[in-house]
């Protein structure tokens, strides 16, 4: 046998590249109305991320700023004019600085919300789905009660709880969102295991002798982290409503701590009665569109990733046409069986 | 960390060294692989209430009993119809699925008592392949990964280079070549005896001793078979493989086994080699299957009396001779009880005129109580009808199809006080019995059972001298 020349064993991509890869694959293959959703979902919340990874470049004043560099304060309630573009609150502050820093407040809680809520569903999700048994019985029956508590509630529980603890407000906000949504990753991913599991290839695992750790991380694993993304963009979604919600309430960001929608809409409920509607508005609106953007990049994911809801699309089936010069002219028949 | 050094390098060291040599344990005259009253059960949903309470709710029976010798370098066939618990079986080989009791013994260990870790150990030496390949490669998973895997998993080498030069040295060996057009694709890009090809090459990479074959064509394109078993065939010549192939196909395990293992309900009805058993099938069953193989030549005629009716539960299997109730040749001994008198009356029924069959049913009472496997049962009369009534009744029905060998097993038929107690012949559990070059659990070449004008009595002596040789 020739020595192997280092120029046969290409560097592959990891497993999260292949992953990426098997993902990537239907996205690029997708057609029609889940097609559409997902790039106006995509197109979206690409807005808003962007929107907040540059916000201190777009945004003309502080989140807390009430007056300029030289110390001459704003009119408070100015309608929207040219130097304060959605105009300004009852404390005068720019309502579009509060803005552009919420969004970005927004998605800083909810990427550490997802990462919190997969670190721990993910892994607790697997180990129960795998093992089974009384263990399964047990963390099931914890997770439906957490489920079953109304979730507002939850996180201002838990937001209370920590916010002597923790002097961030970014990450108290996180830990109590995150705690809402484990049973979901939890769910999600201990019933696909749970499938998963039973499936030849997992005993076939076995055969060769491998051990449950190795099985859960090498053969479940790869299986499972599919039904991630999509969870993963609804629960977004669904959190920032809840960010929303405690903020509306007090118990989320601070105000010395950052701009947050949710807080923003809390203060002009007084100013909708005197006719100011810029100030409950504009952070209505960017709270609506940044849902709805993540809904629809959910949904469309999911009729793409899913297998089950994916119209599956037989290959146009080609007859050879007798013709002289021998082309072949494809008849084609597209068949495309929606979902139903 | 592997403690066979030959064993790792095998597939390309293999092909040129005779199979026996350089194994440890190379005498043929001990069997490699040993089954001894194998019994695997697997518990019984019961209802909510039962598991409740912890009450077993009984046994599904899939291995019931099996005793077989796997000598090195054979291939032996395990044939029966679906549910005879073949697949069961086989994982029990391999300690996937645990057994109930009895012994397996594999190179002088139990696998049966090994734990987990031990038997991982083992694992090196025993494969299996399975039958759907889609089904038993990892989606995610690339060939290069998958079939390297085993590899990683007993820490023979976590070497890329090293583990590269093997996955494309047994690609070559299952003729997955050149191994560049498969290393990259994933299961689903490729064609069904592609995927079995790369599950057996999975299997290989280890070099094990044994490979247990789970109907590993069954799935395959009719074009695909021949080849995949072929190459079967060649690489256990070339790789000094052992064969335990599952099928419930006849036809090709007649030219790929060496011997042929009959099961019926977790039990091996007969065992032999394929010649005795294809030209001279000995137990009804095997008759019927043989009966059952489409047979490519039209002009032919063969009767095609599949036996009547499905596989019985492997719950509560029939007494006796499992397969009594769908053998036309079934006679005293073999296992008549109040199941088959259900059967029987029900079979009557549905042939007989409404009017009549009004009447008679009128007659017998609740019919669940004589549905049950026992060598006795009574036989409840109908409101306003008497024990009397329905000997009478059981007798017309005797007297209408007298040759039913139902009634070879009836003892007697007495009436008592509002029933009729039937008698059964005592139940007798065939054993496998040597009858010239094939082993066979039938009571019809039993000689202490057997009828005077039975097969046995007509072939016995004859069938005894064989035996001795
Ligand atoms: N894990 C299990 N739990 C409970 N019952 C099982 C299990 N595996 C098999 N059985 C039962 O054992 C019996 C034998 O099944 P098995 O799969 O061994 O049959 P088989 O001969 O391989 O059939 P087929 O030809 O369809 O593959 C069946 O009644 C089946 O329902
Ligand atoms: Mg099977």
């Amino acid at each position: 046998m020739a020595a192997p020349d280092d120029s046969r064993v290409p560097r592959r991509p990891g497993l999260l590249g292949r992953q990426f890869r098997r993902v990537s694959g239907p996205i690029k293959e997708s057609r029609g109305l889940p097609r559409v959703v997902l790039w106006i979902g995509t197109a979206i919340t690409g807005m808003w991320v962007l929107v907040a990874i540059f916000a201190p470049w777009i945004a003309p004043y502080g989140y807390a700023q009430y007056q300029t560099a030289a110390g001459e304060r704003f009119p408070k309630h100015l309608p929207p004019n040219m130097d304060h573009l959605l105009g300004t609150t009852v404390q005068s502050t720019d309502v579009f600085s509060r803005i552009i820093w919420g969004a970005r407040t927004e998605v800083e809680v909810v990427i550490l919300a997802v990462l919190f809520s997969l670190a721990i569903g993910l892994p607790v999700g697997l180990i129960s789905g795998f093992k089974g048994g009384w263990l399964d019985r047990v963390l099931v029956l914890i997770m439906d009660a957490l489920f079953a508590f109304p979730y507002l509630l939850l996180a201002i529980v838990i937001a209370f709880l920590l916010s002597d603890v923790l002097a961030s407000g970014v990450l108290t906000a996180a830990i109590a969102i995150s705690v809402v949504y484990v049973p979901q990753y939890f769910r999600v991913v201990r019933n696909h295991t749970i499938s998963v599991r039973e499936e030849p290839f997992v005993e076939a695992a076995r055969a060769m002798g491998a051990r449950p750790r190795w099985i859960v991380t090498k053969y479940v694993f790869a299986n499972v982290v599919q039904s991630v993304p999509v969870v993963a963009t609804l629960n977004a979604a669904d959190s920032i409503l809840t960010l929303a919600g405690l903020g509306f309430l007090g118990y989320g960001i601070q105000p010395t701590q950052g701009a947050e929608w949710g807080y923003d809409l809390q203060r002009a409920i007084a100013d909708a009665g005197a006719g100011i509607w810029w100030t409950g508005l504009f952070p209505g609106i960017a709270i609506v569109s940044l849902v709805t953007g993540l809904t629809l990049l959910g949904e469309g994911l999911n009729d793409v990733l899913n297998p089950l809801l994916r119209p599956r699309r037989t290959e146009p089936v080609k007859f050879p046409d007798k013709q002289d010069d021998g082309a072949e002219t494809g008849r084609t028949q597209p068949e495309q069986r929606g979902k139903s | 960390m592997s403690t066979k050094p030959d064993r790792s390098t095998k597939p390309e060291a293999a092909p040129a060294q005779p199979a026996a040599t350089g194994r440890p344990d190379g005498d043929t005259s001990t069997p490699l692989l040993k089954l001894d009253e194998l019994k695997t059960y697997f518990p019984l949903r019961g209802t909510f209430l039962d598991r409740l309470i912890g009450r077993e709710s009984g046994w599904i029976k899939a291995v019931d009993g099996v005793s077989l010798d796997v000598k090195r370098g054979e291939v032996v066939g395990i044939v029966g119809e679906s549910g005879s618990g073949k697949s069961t079986l086989g994982r029990t080989l391999l300690g996937l699925a645990p057994a109930t009791s009895g012994a397996v013994t594999f190179d002088s260990r139990n696998v049966a008592a090994l734990k987990e870790p031990q038997l991982r150990q083992l694992r090196l030496r025993m494969q299996l392949v399975f039958q759907d390949p889609h089904a038993s490669l990892n989606p995610a998973m690339d060939l290069r990964t998958a079939i390297a895997d085993p590899l990683k998993i007993h820490g023979i080498t976590h070497d890329p280079d090293d583990l590269d030069r093997r996955v494309r040295e047994v690609l070559e060996v299952v003729g997955l070549s050149p191994p560049e057009r498969f290393l990259d694709n994933y299961p689903g890009e490729l064609s069904g005896g592609q995927k079995q090809r790369a599950v057996l090459a999975r299997a290989l990479i280890l070099n094990p001793d044994l490979l247990v074959l789970d109907e590993p064509v069954s799935m395959l394109d009719m074009s695909v078979r021949a080849k995949i078993l072929s190459l079967l065939g060649r690489l256990k010549d070339e790789l000094g493989l052992t064969y335990v192939y599952i099928t419930h196909d006849l036809a090709t395990a007649k030219f790929f086994c060496d011997r042929i293992a009959i099961m019926y309900l977790g039990r091996v009805v007969e065992t032999g080699p394929p010649s005795a058993i294809y030209d001279d099938p000995k137990h009804p069953y095997t008759k019927a299957l043989l009966r059952a193989i489409p047979d490519p030549d039209p002009s032919r005629h063969v009767p095609r009396d599949l036996p009547r009716g499905e596989v019985p539960d492997a719950v509560n299997p029939p007494l006796g001779c499992a397969f009594h109730p769908r053998c036309s040749m079934a006679y005293g001994p073999c296992g008549w009880e109040g199941r088959d008198l259900r059967e029987l009356l029900e079979r009557r029924w549905t042939r007989i005129p409404e009017e009549q069959y009004e009447r008679e049913r009128a007659v017998i009472g609740e019919l669940a109580r004589i549905d049950m496997p026992a060598s006795r049962v009574e036989v409840p009369a109908g409101k306003g009808y008497q024990g009397g009534d329905v000997v009478e009744l059981l007798e017309t029905v005797r007297a209408d199809a007298p040759n039913d060998p139902f009634w070879h097993g009836v003892h007697a038929i007495q009436a008592e006080d509002g029933h009729a107690r039937v008698d059964f012949n005592t139940p007798h559990d065939p054993v496998l019995k040597q009858q010239g070059r094939v082993q066979v659990a039938c009571h019809l070449w039993d000689p202490e059972l057997a009828p005077r004008d039975g097969p046995a009595a007509a072939s016995g002596g004859d069938g005894r001298d064989r035996a001795q040789q």
